[in-house]
C-alpha cells in the first residue's frame, strides 16, 4: 500500500463510524470476605470502524476484563458495550486471539486453523483454500501439518492469529497476543499485524502492558489504571503508516511514549506507610 | 576418578578419547542394563520350575497341590492341539470384547450426559457412589437369575463390572475446565453438543484410558466370575470342570491361559494408548497441552 493511501486511511479515521460503543460498562466481583470489590470503574468509550485501538495499563487494570466484556465472555456488572445497532456483539462474528496461543493440541495447525469453519459450519472447500492462504501470509506453509507441540511460541500465535482470521470477521479482540514472547519474535510479529490490520482493513482492539508495542501499533490508546481499574486518558497516535521499527526513533513517538508513561507513573499518594521497627 | 585425572592429564587429544569413553558406557549399560535383569528374571523362572518338578516327583508336595510343571505343560499343549480350549478362550474372550465395548460406549455416553449439567450429577453421585462401594462380582448370581446360564448373563456381568471404572473416570476428565479452549469455543459461539465433541470429549482422553486400563482388567475377572456362576463354557469353566474332577494339572493349566490372555489385553490396551497418545499430540517426552 502507498504512503498516500495510508494517510487518506488516517485521515478518514476521525470521521470514520462507530464500530463498538462502550456505555458506562463496569465490573464488580464479591470476594471471599463477601465484599464488593470494583475490578473496574465505568468505562465510556468509542472504537470506530477500521481502527486499530489498544487498552494498556498495568496488570490488574480491568484491560483484560474489558476486553473480555466487550467479546461477550464476560456480563459486565452494568452499563453494556453495544455495536452501532444497539445490539451486543455476536460469539462467532468476530475473531479473538489469546494470550496463549489456545491451540487445541490435537490438532494439526492447518485443522486448528479450520476449527471456526467446524463451528460456524462455513462450506468447506472455499474455508480450506482460506485457511491455507492464511498459514502462507503468516508465513507457515511449511508447518500445515505440525501439532503445536512442534512449534515454537512465535508460530502458535501466528496460526492462532490465522485462525482468528478465518471467519473473516470485521473485528479482532487481542488480549496479549506476544506477552509471552522475546523481544525480537514480538517485534516481528507486531509488524505482521499492523500488515494484517491494513491489508484486511480490520478494526483491532488490542490488549497489552507494553507502551512502545501500543504506541507502534494503535491509532489510539485508552490508558488505563488500577486500584481499582479505570479508564484514564485517550491518546491518539498520528504516526503515519505503515510504520516500521524506525519509527521508534521519531520525536513524535518518543513524545507518545512519554507521556504515555508519566500517565501509568503518576506519583501515588502513600496512605499507610509502614514505620521502620526500631 | 582416577582413570579419569590420567585421561585428562595424559595428552591433550581428547577428540582421541571422546569415542573410547563412550564405547565403554555403551559396553557397561550391556552389563549393568535390562539384559542382566531380564537374565536373572528367566533364571528364577527356571529355576522354581525345576525345583517344582523336583518337588513334585518325589512327592515331597502333595499332586493336589501342587502338581508336575510337565504334566500342566502336557495337559496345555493337548488341549490347545485338540482344541478345547480354544474353544474355551474364544468364548471367554468374545463375551469378553463384547460386554467391555457395551460398557465402553455406555461409559462415554452417561459420563457426558452426567457431566453435561450440574444438576444431574449431583442427583446421580449417590447413586454412583453407592453402587461403585458394592463389589460389582456379588451381582453375578443375581445377573444369572434373571438372564438364565449362557452368553447374554456372561456379557451383562462384564458390563457391570468394567463399566463403573471407565465411566467414574470419564467424568473426571470431563471435569477439567481448560479456560482459554473454553473461552475459544465460546468466542466462536460453538453450542454444547460442539464443545463436548471437539474440545471436552478430547481433553479427557488421558482420563479415559485411565479407566480403560482398569475396566479391560476389571472385564477378564468380570468375565472368570461369571463363568464360575452360571454358564457351561469358557476359561473359568473349563477350570471349574477340572476342579470337580480333581484334575489339578489342568486347573493349573486354565490358570496361565487367563494369566496369558490378561497379558495380552494389557499390550493390546497400551498399543492403543499410544497410538491415540500420538494421534492426540502428545509428544515423546509425554508433554500434554
Amino acid at each position: 500500500m502507498s504512503v498516500t493511501a495510508m494517510q487518506t486511511k488516517t485521515m478518514m479515521q476521525t470521521k470514520a463510524a462507530v464500530l463498538l460503543e462502550f456505555n458506562g460498562a463496569s465490573k464488580r466481583y464479591v470476594n471471599v470476605e463477601n465484599q464488593c470489590v470494583d475490578a473496574l470503574l465505568p468505562v465510556t468509550a468509542k472504537l470506530h470502524n477500521g481502527e486499530f485501538a489498544s487498552l494498556l495499563g498495568p496488570s490488574g487494570c480491568g484491560k483484560t476484563t474489558l476486553l473480555k466484556m466487550a467479546a461477550g465472555l464476560l456480563e459486565p456488572s452494568s452499563g453494556n458495550i453495544t455495536l452501532a445497532d444497539g445490539q451486543p456483539v455476536k460469539p462467532g462474528s468476530y475473531g479473538f486471539v489469546f494470550q496463549s496461543a489456545a491451540l487445541l493440541p490435537w490438532r494439526t495447525a492447518f485443522d486448528n486453523v479450520m476449527l471456526p469453519a467446524t463451528v460456524l459450519g462455513l462450506p468447506k472447500s472455499s474455508s480450506k483454500r482460506r485457511a491455507l492462504e492464511l498459514l502462507e501470509m503468516v508465513g507457515l506453509s511449511h508447518a500445515l501439518h505440525k501439532r503445536p507441540h512442534e512449534l515454537s511460541g512465535g508460530m502458535q500465535q501466528r496460526v492462532s492469529i490465522a485462525r482468528a482470521l478465518l471467519h473473516d470477521p470485521a473485528l479482532l479482540f487481542m488480549d496479549e497476543p506476544f506477552g509471552a514472547l522475546d523481544a525480537m519474535t514480538r517485534e516481528e510479529l507486531n509488524l505482521e499485524l499492523q500488515r494484517i490490520h491494513l491489508n484486511y482493513a480490520k478494526s483491532v482492539l488490542f490488549v497489552t502492558h507494553d507502551i512502545e508495542e501500543a504506541v507502534l501499533l494503535s491509532d489510539r490508546i485508552l490508558v488505563m489504571s488500577s486500584g481499582p481499574g479505570r479508564l484514564v486518558k485517550e491518546i491518539q497516535v498520528q504516526l503515519e503508516r505503515p510504520r516500521s521499527l524506525a519509527v521508534k526513533r521519531d520525536p513524535e513517538f518518543y513524545r507518545i511514549v512519554q507521556e504515555v508513561r508519566d500517565l501509568l507513573h503518576r506519583p501515588v499518594t502513600i496512605v499507610n506507610r509502614p514505620t521502620p521497627n526500631s | 576418578m582416577q582413570v579419569s585425572f590420567e585421561e585428562s592429564t595424559a595428552s591433550g587429544s581428547s577428540q582421541v578419547q571422546k569415542p573410547e569413553k563412550s564405547h565403554t558406557v555403551a559396553r557397561c549399560a550391556v552389563f549393568s542394563g535390562r539384559p542382566l535383569e531380564y537374565g536373572v528374571s528367566l533364571f528364577i523362572a527356571i529355576a522354581l520350575l525345576v525345583l517344582a518338578e523336583v518337588a513334585a516327583g518325589e512327592k515331597w508336595i502333595s499332586p493336589m497341590v501342587l502338581p508336575k510343571p510337565s504334566a500342566v505343560f502336557s495337559v496345555l499343549t493337548e488341549g490347545l492341539r485338540d482344541g478345547t480350549y480354544i474353544v474355551s478362550i474364544v468364548s471367554s474372550m468374545s463375551s469378553l470384547v463384547v460386554g467391555f465395548i457395551l460398557a465402553f460406549v455406555a461409559a462415554i455416553v452417561i459420563a457426558g450426559v452426567i457431566s453435561s449439567n450440574r444438576f444431574i450429577e449431583r442427583v446421580f453421585t449417590p447413586y454412583i457412589v453407592a453402587f461403585q462401594s458394592m463389589p460389582k462380582v456379588a451381582v453375578a448370581p443375581l445377573v444369572v437369575l434373571w438372564l438364565g446360564f449362557g452368553e447374554l448373563s456372561k456379557i451383562m456381568i462384564v458390563v457391570i463390572v468394567c463399566f463403573f471404572p471407565m465411566m467414574v473416570n470419564t467424568v473426571q476428565g470431563l471435569k477439567v475446565r481448560h479456560q482459554d479452549h473454553d473461552e475459544l469455543m465460546r468466542s466462536l459461539g460453538a453450542n454444547s453438543w460442539q464443545q463436548f465433541l471437539l474440545m471436552r470429549l478430547p481433553h479427557a482422553v488421558p482420563y479415559i484410558f485411565a479407566g480403560v486400563r482398569i475396566g479391560v482388567i476389571f472385564a477378564l475377572i468380570g468375565v472368570v466370575v461369571a463363568e464360575f456362576v452360571g454358564t457351561n463354557a469358557g476359561v473359568g469353566f473349563s477350570m471349574l470342570q477340572a476342579k470337580s474332577q480333581f484334575d489339578v494339572p489342568s486347573v493349573y493349566a486354565c490358570l496361565l491361559i487367563l494369566m496369558v490372555m490378561g497379558l495380552v489385553l494389557n499390550f493390546l490396551t497400551s498399543i492403543c494408548e499410544r497410538r491415540v497418545a500420538m494421534l492426540m499430540g502428545e509428544s515423546a517426552a509425554g508433554r500434554r497441552y
